[in-house]
């Protein structure tokens, strides 16, 4: 063949047959190992069925079962999957041998990306359609086949397939080095809600309320937390048993499968830049260098700073819950400086880093400075932060034992707690600074008091305040111990100690108690109404007391005690929850009807009360109480 | 045409190749000669389009060649450290480098099973560095290239085998009109092969000539003087390398025979002979004005 011919037969293509099937068959072992391994669940399915042969499983168990899957193991599955299959073709980027050889072949970068990306996809689906084709065989043998559930269950696994190899296939663009893609690929998945936390933590250390929660801001940028998070199934609500199973939030998975789609189309772009002598390098581009160098310092600081304070703190100052700056900036930029050093090394692949670095380490310090002095000082008003009630959809305050709420329906409970929650910002010097001296004064105790907000801008905000509550204080209504004590103690907080929700119904009552030995007994009560319209009763005549603010949690609690399981519709379905509710002496209209129905005795109260030293005081020892006013 | 023109390389500070400019005729035999470190393995990367220049061209037949697919096809390249998959045979290679070289001439394959002798079925990774580079030569010679690119090729190869090779790649040049690009140390194997010679150093090509040009243009020149007159020679004359041993001087002189011969006879030497310089003293000497010369060790 002559060489015109030649020129004219490689005319430019985006994809190449001998890669894709080199890539098939060089790989077989992954693809086919996980296919195998995957094949497990339908061949135990199968096994089951046929030493069952009069077993009901119905197109809905078959749904269920698949959508399961789909929500909790697919995403870790395909997360795992996604980053061996892109160190298998993106392999010979990071040796310079193999990259010389594909790259000497006829065949441009674009040409080695679109096969290779859809080598690393087919690799990633074969496994998903060999189990999905087992498992749909047998539901088609046994008749519970059901398609909706299949083709909900594709989509799913597809778009989780491209979200994931194209985040993998993104980060392969950007490393040199084969060790490095792995580390890589885990921080994009997690470094946001990884700093998050870190920077929570941080601000733990100096500021009152102020810590990590939940990963509300960061978690849209993790895209494995977002799909545990928002992807999940529901149950369609009908009477008599529980419906269809039905997926929420594919539209979500959906969407990070977009991101995936761009992540390829700028690992696309990425690797038609590339240059092939990055083999081996731990970042490929040159501006990457100082994004590797100062990141690691910056993680560095915060995790390895954060132990080393601890390390500290408990030498000399272990005295102290809030941090004093210097140390902690000390302790991070030293972090910070190794955490620059070390990248530097495997940037340079060498140990002599040291000549010429000042600028750098200053340049760190600098930064530990920046940061530490930003938290401290609350430049960004966390901790003083109180909203403006107008702002709030929704409130919940609580604590170990009680949790009160407020919308915008009970304007004055919600006005409240936001005062409340007030008091205790205004009282953050004394918080963080005379507490300990307040514990040797006098009669107080700890709570732990939680509040969380859902603002109308969708955003929700968390707060924990770790609060010593004096009995003192407490006599003062303008203090947060007297804020406190007043919504503990108010007759609305004894109602709804027993009260379900308007939208809930009442599924069961069990009553528990505990015997000499300490054990405890539960039983269900077949009668749960009539139970229940007895303790109605009794909160609404005044029979059920508040809580008691100044009780330790170890202290006082009934032996007598009830729980109302109950569910409630959301718009997703059914939220089973429960009331625990403990029985006083003062709650008679509920203890005449228990004893009616023979479920606990007259003795058995009497000796209850006298071993809870509660006979004489009512439920709440006199001493302990303080009426707000007095 | 293969051309390189200009062409600038850093890695990371260093500069690899700083302004080189090859041309290799097309249907000859080009060796790329120069110390360890010259440039001559990347300007081979370049040629074959895995390394992008910072600056400067790198053409083949009048276009660029990186991310040319159409002209990277008519180029087959032996690195000095060929790349194989970990678990391939000959065979699995021949067939994934069918699939890229549309000119892949299996009757020759065949054909080389012969020639080379190979275990096809087995692991190359399984033979000795002598066998896997027959392997690269017995696959890369089967793509049938225009443009032959060997870096180091005859490396670990036998004398026999290094005579075979160099016998069918002389008949692919001969018959087919192939034309070789090869680097290599050594240079009295170049030399019997080689029309054109390009002499490297420190990213820069020194000289690119034709090897009989080259030749004729430095001459090794032998006189005897009379005692006590030793001239000195005319400022005109390029003296490259002086040495004696007694009264038998030896001048490295740049020029054609016939002309230094006739400048240096007016000082009536006693004798006076012209030799010719192999491709390695050329080397030598070329490289000497680039602070290469070789040192005298005293022990």
């Amino acid at each position: 063949m002559s060489w015109e011919v030649s020129s004219m037969l490689s005319k430019r293509s985006f994809f190449n047959r001998t890669l894709f099937r080199k890539n098939l068959t060089r790989f077989w072992p992954l693809w086919g190992g996980a296919a195998l391994a995957g094949s497990m669940v339908p061949l135990y399915l199968l096994l089951a069925l046929l030493g069952m042969p009069d077993a009901n499983v119905s197109a809905r168990d078959f749904a269920y079962a698949l959508y399961t899957t789909d929500v909790y193991a697919v995403p870790a599955v395909t997360a795992g999957y996604a980053i061996l299959c892109a160190m298998a073709v993106w392999g010979y980027l990071y040796n310079s041998r193999s990259v010389g050889l594909m790259h000497t072949l006829p065949v441009d970068r674009t040409g080695l990306f679109v096969t290779n990306t859809l080598s690393g996809l087919a690799m990633m689906l074969i496994p998903y359609a060999v189990v999905g084709a087992f498992s749909c065989l047998i539901a088609l043998f046994w008749g519970f086949f059901d398609l909706a559930a299949v083709m909900n269950s594709v989509l799913a696994v597809a778009f989780m397939t491209l979200l994931f190899f194209g985040l993998a296939t993104f980060c392969a663009m950007l490393t040199g080095h084969v060790f490095m893609l792995p580390v890589l690929y885990l921080l994009m998945n997690f470094l946001a809600p990884l700093l998050e936390v870190l920077v929570a933590s941080l601000s733990e250390m100096f500021l009152v309320g102020v810590g990590f929660n939940n990963f509300t801001l960061t978690e849209p940028l993790s895209p494995i937390l977002a799909i545990y998070h928002r992807f999940s199934y529901g149950v369609e609500p009908v009477e008599n048993g529980e419906g269809a199973p039905y997926l929420i939030g594919l539209w979500v998975v959906a969407l990070y499968a977009l991101a995936g789609l761009v992540l390829l189309a700028l690992a696309w772009l990425l690797c038609r830049r590339r240059h092939s002598e990055r083999a081996g390098d731990v970042v490929a581009f040159r501006w990457l260098r100082p994004v590797f160098r100062y990141g690691t310092a910056l993680l560095s600081g915060l995790t390895l700073g954060r132990l080393l304070y601890e390390l500290l703190r408990m030498a000399l100052f272990h005295y102290r819950d809030y941090a004093l700056v210097i140390p902690v900036w000390v302790c991070m930029a030293l972090a910070g400086v190794l955490g620059y050093y070390v990248a530097s090394m495997l940037l340079e692949k060498s140990l002599r880093v040291f000549r010429g670095s000042l600028p750098g380490v200053a340049a760190v310090c600098v930064g530990a400075a920046l940061v530490c002095g930003t938290v401290s000082m609350d430049v960004f008003g966390a901790e003083r932060w109180v909203p403006d009630p107008s702002e709030v959809e929704m409130v919940y305050l609580g604590d170990y034992e009680v949790q009160f709420s407020a919308d915008q329906t009970e304007p004055e409970k919600l006005q409240q707690i936001i005062d409340i929650h007030r008091a205790i910002v205004e009282d953050r010097n004394y918080i963080r600074d005379g507490r300990h001296d307040t514990y040797q004064s006098g009669k107080c105790v700890s709570r732990w008091i939680n509040l969380n907000y859902t603002l109308r801008n969708g955003r929700t905000v968390s707060r924990g305040y770790d609060l010593w509550v004096t009995a003192d204080r407490a006599a003062d209504p303008s203090t947060y111990d007297g804020m406190l004590l007043t919504l503990y103690t108010q007759d609305s907080t004894a109602q709804d100690r027993v009260k379900i929700p308007d939208n809930g119904e009442l599924r069961s009552v069990y009553i528990y108690n505990y015997n000499d030995n300490g054990e405890v007994t539960n039983r269900p009560v077949v009668e749960n109404l009539a139970v229940y319209d007895a303790l109605l009763q009794d909160a609404a005549e005044g029979n059920v007391p508040g809580y008691d603010l100044l009780r330790e949690s170890s202290e006082g609690y009934s032996q007598l005690g009830m729980e109302l399981e109950y569910r409630c519709w959301k718009k997703d379905g059914y939220i089973h929850t429960y009331k625990r509710i403990e029985v006083y002496p003062t709650m008679t209209h509920t203890l005449e009807k228990l004893m009616e129905l023979g479920y606990v005795t007259e003795a058995e109260i009497s000796q209850w009360n006298q071993e809870m030293g509660l006979e004489d005081s009512g439920p709440i020892p006199a001493d302990m109480v303080v009426q707000p006013g007095k | 045409m293969i051309e390189v023109k200009s062409v600038v390389k850093t890695f990371d500070g260093f500069t690899a190749l700083d302004g080189a400019d090859i041309t290799v005729p097309d249907g000859g035999v080009y060796g790329l000669v120069g110390p360890n470190g010259a440039g001559k393995s990347t300007v081979i990367r370049h040629i074959t389009g895995i390394y992008r220049p910072d600056s400067g061209q790198v053409l083949v037949e009048g276009e660029p060649v990186y991310e040319n697919p159409g002209k990277k096809a008519l180029i087959a390249a032996i690195p000095d450290d060929w790349y194989h998959f970990p678990s391939a045979t000959i065979a699995d290679m021949m067939r994934f480098y069918r699939g890229f070289y549309p000119a892949f001439d299996m009757a020759r394959y065949e054909k080389f099973k012969e020639v080379f002798a190979l275990p096809e079925k087995s692991p190359i990774r399984r033979m000795s560095k002598g066998m896997q580079k027959q392997a690269a030569f017995w696959l890369t010679m089967c793509c049938r290239p225009k443009y032959l690119i060997l870096d180091e090729p005859v490396d670990g190869l036998d004398p026999v085998m290094r005579r075979q090779v160099w016998s069918l790649m002389m008949s692919d040049v001969s018959e087919h009109g192939t034309t070789v690009l090869v680097s290599s140390h050594n240079l009295r194997e170049l030399e019997d092969v080689c029309d054109h010679v390009g002499i490297m150093n420190k990213g820069r090509v020194l000289l690119e000539r034709s090897l009989s040009d080259l030749q004729e243009n430095i001459v090794k020149l032998q006189a005897v003087w009379r005692t006590g007159e030793v001239p000195v020679l005319p400022g005109q004359l390029q003296v490259l390398h002086t040495s004696h041993v007694g009264r038998v001087y030896t001048y490295i002189v740049r020029g054609r025979a016939e002309d230094v011969t006739g400048q240096l006879e007016q000082f009536k030497p006693l004798m006076l002979e012209a030799l010719p310089l192999s491709l390695e003293e050329i080397f030598i000497y070329e490289l000497g004005g680039e602070q290469y010369a070789v040192k005298e060790i005293i022990l």
